[in-house]
């Protein structure tokens, strides 16, 4: 059990660092889209470290995960933004993201407890992102030309599904898993939660070593 | 832990249906964009096929054309002198006049007789009826070889490949060939040709590289021509690849199996 605890603590969270380094590597050639989720790599590695860190010390660090998902959301907004060209889709992104930063916060403060998981937004975070990866998508399949850059936001775009998605069911029910559940269940559904983490830093890491001169 | 179960049911709900009707939108524009892709190289197939036909009938009215022209201007004139000689002979002639008469209707018959092998000679090849391919290529060369230098290369083992190759293929390489001395010489303005013939793992390889000023292929891509050397190409299964830069010429390499040639020949020498 002890590996498992080192697997989902330090194994997965530094497994951001391949995506990072590979962004770094490939920094001259990157768009302004990948250089959001470059940042969102960043801030990713951080809270992970910080709760990581909160957790090995016996700490409550769910708090974490409140600002995180705002700063998640946001971020990943302002990626599909630069992405998507549609007046009204950039409008409608745009909305989005401030009600749901609104929602973060009366969420944190006035609905579940800050040392609680965020379930309700975390969850909602969960079916709007994939969604603007599923526009994007369909909007742009079939017409890349092969272009370097857009077959890294394809692959970007397919692990925020994939594990947006994946993460549905134990986002929703953190909270009651978390009352309900024996401790090793919990531990098992944590290591799977970070294996799926796990991927999608990997395809991230895939998109940036798309990312090639072209000019 | 007092979290409302019904609404997170209803989100993960919403998530799930989203995630299905995502995946079978992007299922369906995929394959429709597919469905596009190949009804757009199906139509230019179809175009570049009509293309190939529509060269081969320009070609044949050419040079039905040709001929007609050359059986008017040679043979018809050199017939209507003769007819004018026979006219002339009604007139008294003495000895001397008949043998003189006799003599100018012999030499306008050889220039008839010469007149129609120069017509029968360009209108087929004599390739494997009195010379080999090889001899072919080379009397061509030498026939363009009076404005231009040209090199041929290969080794033994070719010349004697290409000597076995049947008669359809013996006359598509001469033809096509024949076309790219034809195109260099009219419009490359180039000094030397290099023809390489090679043969790897059971293909025969010919390399055409001039050195003249090449060709902008998006101008000629109506080029009779051309169309003539891909539609021999196409008949010989020869996969090819015509390449044009103003700094370095005309260069068209193509390669096709011999397997089918040799076994040909081999039967037909059995046979024999």
């Amino acid at each position: 059990m002890n590996s498992l605890f080192w697997y989902v603590g330090v194994v997965a969270p530094a497994s951001v660092l391949v995506p990072i380094g590979c962004a770094l590597w490939r920094y001259r050639f990157i768009d302004q889209a990948l250089k959001i989720i470059l940042t969102y790599l960043f801030i990713a590695g951080l809270t992970n470290m910080a709760a990581s860190a909160l957790a090995f010390s016996n700490r409550n660090n769910l708090f974490l995960l409140h600002f995180y998902t705002a700063i998640e959301f946001a971020l990943l907004s302002l990626y599909f933004l630069y992405l998507i060209k549609n007046k009204h889709f950039r409008w409608i992104i745009i909305s989005v993201m401030l009600v749901f930063l609104f929602t973060c916060v009366y969420n944190a403060f006035y609905i579940q407890d800050i040392k609680q998981f965020n379930t309700y937004t975390r969850s909602l975070q969960a079916v709007i992102l994939p969604s603007y990866g599923f526009y994007y998508l369909y909007k742009r399949i079939g017409t890349h030309h092969g272009h370097a850059l857009n077959k890294a936001h394809y692959w970007v775009i397919i692990g925020l599904i994939i594990y947006f998605f994946s993460s549905l069911i134990q986002f929703s029910f953190s909270n009651f898993l978390s009352a309900n559940l024996a401790k090793e269940f919990r531990i098992w559904l944590w290591t799977l939660h970070a294996s799926i983490v796990l991927v999608m830093y990997m395809f991230f890491a895939k998109a940036y070593i798309l990312c090639k001169d072209e000019r | 832990m007092n979290d409302n179960i019904l609404l997170l049911v209803l989100i993960v709900s919403c998530g799930v249906l989203i995630m299905l009707v995502g995946f079978f939108l992007l299922f369906h524009r995929s394959q429709s964009r597919i469905a596009e892709q190949q009804q757009r190289l199906q139509e230019e197939k179809l175009i570049h096929h009509r293309q190939l036909i529509k060269a081969a009938i320009a070609s044949q009215d050419a040079e039905r054309k040709r001929i007609g022209q050359d059986l008017h201007d040679e043979i018809g004139a050199a017939l209507a002198v003769l007819k004018l000689t026979i006219d002339q002979c009604q007139a008294n002639l003495g000895v001397d006049g008949f043998q003189h008469f006799l003599q100018s209707c012999k030499i306008k018959i050889d220039d008839i007789v010469s007149s129609c092998r120069n017509i029968s000679h360009n209108l087929s090849p004599e390739i494997l009826t009195i010379n080999t391919l090889t001899e072919s290529i080379e009397e061509l060369c030498h026939s363009f070889s009076i404005t231009i230098k040209i090199t041929l290369e290969g080794n033994d083992e070719v010349w004697t490949l290409l000597d076995t190759l049947t008669e359809d293929k013996a006359i598509h390489i001469y033809r096509i060939l024949e076309e790219a001395l034809h195109n260099t010489v009219k419009h490359a303005e180039a000094s030397s040709i290099n023809i390489g013939f090679a043969t790897e793992a059971g293909l025969l390889q010919i390399v055409y590289q001039d050195n003249g000023k090449g060709i902008n292929h998006v101008c000629t891509k109506s080029g009779h021509g051309l169309k003539h050397i891909e539609s021999r190409l196409l008949i010989l299964n020869a996969t090819y690849a015509p390449l044009s830069d103003i700094d370095h010429g005309y260069r068209l390499s193509f390669s096709f199996p011999l397997e089918s040639s040799l076994s040909e020949y081999k039967q037909s020498n059995t046979i024999a």
